[in-house]
């Protein structure tokens, strides 16, 4: 009768060697005998096995098609969310007018609340501007490697200012932000299943673990863009477009970028220490 | 007529932009996932204590009082035959007791032979090329002399010389500082992909392993095939590297072959570092990439990844550029009804998320290294970057301006290091905040010669 193979497990996978018999302590000095003998890091991989490739393609291409197909449903929930962030915020937006996101699409909703232009911004909003200017010089003084990244930021005040001084007519509708804003969302949601897939799936030893993750990023994103918009619009509100290119920098693709990135930094955080085992002194200079 | 032109010159650099920071990111993409899943990489060590040919080691030391003892002390400690070693510490016009130093450990090891350079054009590259003029070994090793070498990584970099095809091997160089600063923690991560992932699956993938200058060694009769170290040049490694795979050598790489490092605590000496590194680069580019491209000894691959390398800090100004263009386009009202809008965003927005490959290599390497400590530490590297894009800025600038103008540009600058020893009882490994448990220090013994005193 055939026998079915033994399926390897995860340390077998690793290369790891059993150690049976006699156990000598670790080299730390600590009372715990070290189960299996690791690789040498120059030699070690990490297993990319076809059940994960084919699991983590598939949830990437359910999500962008979800969001595809459901893409105006999204667009409400997204809009449903926000105007309970603006209740919560106690924004005064006055209603939520249809705009169209994209040509074809059932248009969703945007967010309509009044923006100063620049004549009507109160004083303690342009006593902020200079105070932020103020304190990002302060900050680049002290801080030479965040020096460049203010320069760059009071490059943009400077120039939100001076666009807003010298053009007195540049406005912006708030329901023209929202949708510049959820056409930016929308396809940062298409793409967003594939870079997790290849941050979290792929590299990750184990397929549940990084099938986790992608959901929980996904869900996250979504929420956390309405954060991010009602929280520009608020401040627009009180602002005007003073802040505007810096939020939008900011907050914009860059806090994507950066929300993936922490948590991507924390996955690989908890995984790395597990894998190869409690290392010794020996095995490893850190 | 003034404002459309505008926008769709501000669209065409922006979508050149991506292109190019695109081909940058597959790239990434590869080399990060082919290191991580090739079960077992290209490794030479089998051949490790088998292949034992003449070797000269050469340190180049300038006022290195602080060091030249523990690097000279490990070198001497290598489990390496004493007959066919050979250690040139090369003193190039040092001010402060490295001669005395050097000269003391001459006297009591016979197979140490100093050279003193009292004269002629300063920086590592020159001094190398009068030193390898006294250099009898059938391989030249190159160690840094703040670097910390291990007792077999002389037998594990003469490995793969064993291939007559090698001209050149590198070795992967580990920061130990990496609790110093910030910067240091940023720079640890940035230096463990670029070994531990770019290297190796550049070697894995036949490209070309990069000889770093340190923890390496080159080929005498290879050296000298190509006509020897360029002198002109500021990082004579890559100048070198290319030279020989011009002319046919290849350069291996040794994952095994690890040396611990001092990387810059202070942005200030990053920032010359840099902009030594940038300059160099692509005057290499500029020297190399018609002859690359014509090279009968280089595959299609070989070549488009030859190139790729050498203009890798083409990137910060375009990332700059596709910036300048993007808020072009924010502060144009006339930009935000344009139908191109969503294909521009989608532009930035891919963008952004490319950048992810490189975070993907980092993230690789603490998972073979099975380290926890600086992952945390990813998602500031955004001031890393926008340092870095400011830095290579600047000094692609000051290099055009010297090419076109023939003006200024950057000499050859000495990484200012801050250890008071190598890995000595007083030194950053064993004393003050650092201190290792006694344990560690034992296990520190069977991997690192003995500290001298200790």
């Amino acid at each position: 009768m055939l026998k079915a193979p033994k399926e390897q497990t995860l340390e077998e996978m690793l290369m790891s060697v059993q150690v049976e018999g006699i156990r000598p302590p670790a080299a730390t000095g600590r009372s715990s005998p070290r189960n299996r003998i690791y690789p040498h890091r120059s030699v070690r991989s990490v297993p990319l096995t076809a059940a994960r490739v084919i699991a983590g393609v598939v949830l990437a291409l359910l999500l962008s098609s979800l969001n595809a197909y459901y893409a105006v449903p999204i667009m409400e929930l997204h809009s449903i969310v926000a105007a309970k962030l603006v209740d919560l915020a106690g924004l005064p937006v006055t209603a939520w007018p249809p705009v169209d996101v994209f040509p074809g699409l059932q248009p969703g909703s945007a967010p309509m609340i009044e923006i100063p232009a620049f004549s009507q911004v109160s004083t303690g909003a342009r006593i902020a501007l200079i105070a932020s200017i103020v304190m990002l010089l302060i900050a680049a003084a002290r801080f030479s490697l965040f020096r460049n990244l203010a320069y760059f930021l009071i490059v943009l005040l400077a120039l939100s200012a001076g666009r807003n001084l010298v053009f007195e007519t540049f406005r912006l509708q708030s329901t023209m932000f929202g949708q510049v804003w959820l056409r930016q969302e929308m396809l940062v949601w298409l793409v967003m299943p594939w870079v997790l897939l290849l941050l979290f799936v792929l590299p990750h030893p184990r397929v549940a673990g990084g099938l986790g993750w992608v959901i929980f990023l996904y869900a996250y994103g979504f929420f956390y863009s309405a954060v991010r918009m009602v929280f520009i619009l608020g401040v627009m509100h009180y602002t005007g477009l003073l802040f505007m290119p810096v939020l939008w920098f900011a907050f914009g693709t860059l806090s994507d970028l950066l929300y993936v990135l922490f948590f991507y930094s924390i996955a690989v955080n908890r995984v790395s220490g597990e894998l190869w085992g409690t290392r010794s002194a020996w095995q490893s200079h850190f | 007529m003034a404002v459309p032109l505008l926008i769709a010159l501000s669209y065409v650099v922006i979508a050149f932009s991506v292109a190019f920071l695109l081909i940058y990111a597959i790239r990434h993409y590869v080399f990060g996932f082919s290191r991580l899943r090739i079960e077992v990489p290209k490794d030479v060590m089998e051949l490790t204590g088998f292949h034992m040919p003449r070797v000269t080691v050469l340190v180049p030391m300038h006022n290195e009082e602080r060091v030249a003892a523990d690097i000279l002390q490990a070198l001497v400690d290598c489990d390496y035959d004493w007959d066919k070693l050979e250690i040139i510490p090369v003193n190039d016009r040092s001010t402060d007791n490295t001669r005395s130093i050097v000269d003391g450990f001459a006297r009591k090891f016979p197979f140490i032979h100093p050279y003193h350079r009292t004269e002629g054009a300063g920086g590592k590259p020159a001094a190398l090329v009068e030193a390898c003029e006294r250099a009898a070994g059938e391989i030249l090793i190159l160690f840094d002399a703040d670097y910390v070498p291990g007792r077999a990584i002389l037998k594990m970099l003469v490995a793969p010389f064993a291939d007559p095809e090698t001209g050149a091997v590198m070795g992967r160089v580990v920061p130990h500082n990496i609790g110093d600063s910030l910067l240091a923690g940023l720079l640890s991560l940035e230096r463990s992909a670029g070994y531990q992932a770019a290297r190796q699956s550049r070697y894995n993938l036949g490209f070309t392993a990069q000889f770093g200058g340190t923890v390496g060694g080159v080929r005498a009769s290879a050296l000298q095939a190509v006509g020897g170290w360029n002198p002109e040049s500021l990082t004579e490694d890559t100048d070198l590297t290319f030279a020989l795979l011009l002319n046919g050598w290849k350069t291996a790489y040794v994952n095994r072959a690890e040396c611990f490092e001092e990387v810059p605590r202070s942005w200030s000496v990053r920032k010359r570092q840099l902009s030594r590194w940038v300059t160099g680069h692509t005057e290499c580019l500029h020297n190399y990439w018609p002859e690359l491209m014509r090279s009968r000894f280089l595959t299609g691959w070989e070549k488009l990844d030859a190139v790729l390398l050498l203009a890798m800090y083409w990137t910060a100004p375009m990332v700059v550029l596709g910036w300048i263009a993007s808020l072009l386009l924010f502060f144009i009202p006339e930009a935000h009804q344009t139908p191109l809008l969503p294909l521009a965003l989608a532009f930035l927005g891919y963008q952004l998320f490319a950048n992810q490959a490189t975070f993907l290599e980092i993230g690789a390497v603490a998972l073979l290294d099975g380290t926890r400590v600086g992952t945390l530490l990813m998602p500031l590297n955004l001031l890393n970057f926008f340092a870095n894009t400011g830095a290579i800025c600047n000094a692609l600038r000051k290099y055009y301006w010297n090419r076109f103008w023939g003006s200024g540009g950057d000499g050859w600058y000495k990484t200012h290091r801050t250890r008071l020893s190598n890995g000595g009882p007083n030194g950053h490994f064993f004393g003050g905040a650092h201190a290792a448990s006694a344990a560690e220090r034992s296990a520190w013994g069977l991997y690192h010669a003995q500290a001298p005193g200790d």
